[in-house]
């Protein structure tokens, strides 16, 4: 689904702030991204994503270059950030409809799709209200929701627990699950190790822009903790 | 008062991104800098210039009818009433429900220091566009009166003061409007709709034909201006050395100010927290929308934005609705019309044209457009939207908000100066074409200088670079045709094949800057990030 080849990318000319990373993510497949902050995760998925060029390497997705064009990709992804700014004037509906307008969605699909959603998520009520009286955890929903809309075929998803209640965190995994057992894939980067480990079908350790372990989570882990592995990896 | 200072210092550096430009003094390594300080600065010599010029216009009359004092009166008013205006746009979401509240009363600061500080930003703000119009007047005071040093050094210091109370009185009216704002829906639009019946009260009240004869003149202006602002009469007296008057002034200027800090002080968190509360239909049931095309989507999404950004809507709609008003003044103030003898009056509509492109190109609303997006930027980056799409609704806002004084103006036009067709057909097209061109260049201009960190809408729409190169460009572009139009017919060219150059001149840029902005701003566009 996802394949990024040797991936570079510098803010300043200088400094690579990822240098030369490849990953592939395969179909239905959980993908965990795990660094220290400033390691380059949210770089990588922001220029997976198609939101930042980059310098050196290739990103396909579902053998699309993301570069040569971004919009067929495009209609294949989406992406959540860690802090989901959303146009703070328009009500929570309003927003809906229009990611349902840009992807083309009937009205029959978008009133069945965000009437489930809204509940799941118990937006329900608050659908009307203007998007700049949502809490963090509100908009993280609502950009969730937005996410899935389209059925996405690969789930960008950078902190995506950050901020949501345990109700609301146990259901972003369960449709992480649902997702994949759809034959989508979903990539996310977390600090919350735990998660990472219980979720994750694979996942891959960034330091300083390089990819310093990726594989399979139980052969990374083997008899240690996710934890015990990124501290030793951290700390070498 | 360390505080204070600290808390002044860091609004500045952040306001005004000076850390860029002391990084640039070292390494003067970055174009953008120096070119933001010269736009910076030229706009400001500019508009200080036309106001000037403008004055002069009044400063001759006022000083035939022996009544230069008028001009003081006139810039005095005139900069407090806009100065009012404008911050009571800004006292909201820079005085209250600031980004940098929960910060702020996170830390061992007191309420009046911060609200200080506030204010002392807002004030040097302030006094930035209070001397725009202040200073001029002052200059053709002394210029057309006689010099004295006791009113220069009066005048320096009712030009110290003179913003406090416009702000004061901002503040208060943000303050008692956040008590009962938030109970309506829409309260963006409430807010200007509320500000342009305001200012069209104000306007109906103030600008009727003035009579003919100098004094007649002088004594309208007098008797209107007291209206706009009465406190300016104690200014202008003070400069004229009287002592009570200064004293009244300076009272009146600076104790609303310190009661204003007292009493907000008390209640700061309280009207914070009033700017959180929000309009909550309790029985909302979802209600299935139509669909609507990506670009039909996008357009309403922007003119969305448009009305509920009162500052966006009002710094950018002057242009269009000046155009209609300078039309409506110069075709009811020239004597050749109002005599009836206005033969030629396809000389006439091309005046009108002029008017018009002044007008439209003086601001854009894509200026700030791509900055507007600020940290959602992300949203339209990771959507499959084409870029071409973005740039359509964006432009489609400006030309959406200057079509209706398009065909406004022409018609205005055949009322005053009856039917022509060729200067109602020119009328039409060369400003539709002038506001595609600078819709675009605004758009472009955006795209090179982008500014997606700002915490309030007012940091773009008014101080941003993107705004005042676009409006330099404007500027420029505008003088060009103004001044080619001059040439060609003075130079005894046919009215029609001025008007034709026009047109092909308005054309040929607008093709250049779409397809500028069709490759450069689209890569541009394509490799920027929030």
């Amino acid at each position: 689904m996802l394949q990024i080849k040797n991936l570079s990318k510098t803010y300043d000319g200088e400094k690579w702030v990822v240098d030369d990373v490849s990953l592939e993510i395969r179909d239905g497949e959980i993908f965990g991204f795990i660094g220290h902050n400033g390691a380059g995760k949210t770089t990588t998925i922001k220029c997976a994503s198609g939101l930042l060029s980059f310098e050196k390497g290739e990103i396909l997705i579902d053998n699309i270059s993301i570069k040569e064009n971004p919009l067929e990709c495009k209609r294949k992804i989406a992406y959540i950030p860690d802090n989901p700014d959303l146009y703070e004037t328009l009500t929570a509906s309003q927003y809906l409809n229009f990611i349902c307008d840009v992807f083309g969605i009937s009205k029959e699909e978008r009133n069945v799709f965000i009437e489930k959603y809204a509940k799941i998520f118990q937006l329900e009520t608050v659908l009307g209200d203007i998007i700049s009286s949502y809490s963090h955890g509100m908009k993280q929903k609502l950009a969730l929701i937005g996410a899935l809309i389209h059925k996405p075929k690969l789930l960008f998803l950078d902190e995506p627990f950050v901020g949501l209640d345990p109700k609301a965190a146990f259901l972003v995994k369960e449709i992480m699950k649902e997702l994949c057992d759809q034959g989508s894939s979903v990539f996310f980067s977390t600090h919350v190790l735990e998660v990472a480990e219980k979720l994750c079908d694979r996942i891959a350790i960034i330091k300083n822009g390089k990819i310093v372990a990726m594989g399979d989570t139980k052969e990374i882990t083997k008899d240690k903790s996710l934890e015990t592995v990124f501290l030793e990896l951290a700390n070498e | 008062m360390n505080n204070f200072w600290n808390l002044v210092k860091i609004n500045l550096i952040s306001d005004f991104k000076l850390n860029k430009v002391f990084k640039w003094l070292k390494t003067k390594s970055h174009f953008k800098i120096p070119l933001l300080m010269f736009s910076s600065l030229f706009i400001y010599l500019l508009i200080m210039g036309i106001a000037g010029a403008y004055f002069y216009m009044f400063g001759e009359i006022f000083n035939e009818a022996n009544a230069i004092h008028l001009i003081l009166l006139l810039g005095i008013s005139v900069a407090s009433f806009f100065s009012l205006i404008t911050t009571v746009l800004k006292v909201n979401g820079y005085l209250f429900g600031a980004k940098d509240f929960d910060f702020l009363m996170s830390m061992p600061i007191k309420n009046k220091t911060i609200i200080s500080s506030k204010l002392f930003g807002l004030y040097l703000l302030n006094l930035f566009f209070f001397s725009i119009i202040y200073v001029p007047a002052v200059i053709l005071y002394f210029y057309f009166g006689s010099f004295d040093l006791t009113s220069l050094i009066i005048s320096i210091f009712i030009f110290l003061i003179a913003p406090l109370f416009p702000i004061a009185l901002s503040g208060f009216i943000g303050y008692i409007g956040g008590f009962f704002i938030y109970k309506f829906k829409y309260k963006q639009l409430l807010t200007i709709v509320g500000s342009l019946i305001f200012i069209v009260v104000i306007m109906a009240f103030t600008f009727t034909m003035p009579e003919t004869g100098n004094a007649e003149i002088a004594s309208f202006f007098e008797e209107r201006f007291k209206n706009i602002y009465y406190l300016s009469v104690f200014a202008v007296a003070a400069i004229q050395k009287d002592f009570i008057a200064l004293l009244i002034f300076s009272g009146v200027s600076i104790i609303p100010s310190i009661i204003f800090i007292l009493l907000v002080a008390k209640n700061f968190i309280a009207a914070n927290d009033r700017t959180k509360r929000v309009y909550r239909n309790k029985n909302y049931v979802y209600v299935s929308k139509t669909p609507s095309s990506i670009r039909i989507s996008l357009i309403k999404k922007e003119f969305k934005r448009y009305f509920t950004i009162p500052i966006y809507f009002f710094n950018t709609i002057v242009g269009p609705i000046m155009s209609t008003i300078m039309i409506v003044v110069f075709l009811t103030s020239s004597q050749e019309v109002l005599n009836g003898v206005a033969l030629d009056n396809s000389l006439f509509y091309l005046i009108l044209i002029a008017i018009s492109i002044l007008t439209y190109g003086m601001i854009s609303t894509t200026a700030s457009s791509i900055s507007l997006e600020g940290k959602q930027f992300w949203i339209m980056k990771s959507l499959p939207i084409p870029t071409e799409e973005v740039f359509f609704s964006k432009m489609a806002v400006n030309i959406g908000i200057c079509l209706p004084f398009i065909f406004i103006n022409p018609i205005l036009a055949t009322f005053f100066l009856g039917f022509n067709l060729v200067g109602f057909v020119f009328l039409i097209l060369i400003p539709s074409l002038l506001i595609i061109f600078i819709s675009a260049l605004g758009l472009l201009v955006n795209l090179i200088f982008p500014r997606f960190d700002w915490d309030t809408p007012t940091k773009v729409v008014k101080q941003s670079a993107s705004v005042l190169v676009a409006m330099i460009c404007g500027f420029v572009v505008t003088a060009i045709f103004i001044v080619v139009g001059y040439l060609l017919l003075d130079n005894g060219l046919d009215l029609i094949y001025v008007y034709l150059a026009g047109s092909l001149l308005a054309l040929l840029l607008t093709v250049l800057v779409l397809v500028v902005l069709l490759t450069k701003g689209k890569k541009i566009y394509e490799h920027l990030s929030a």
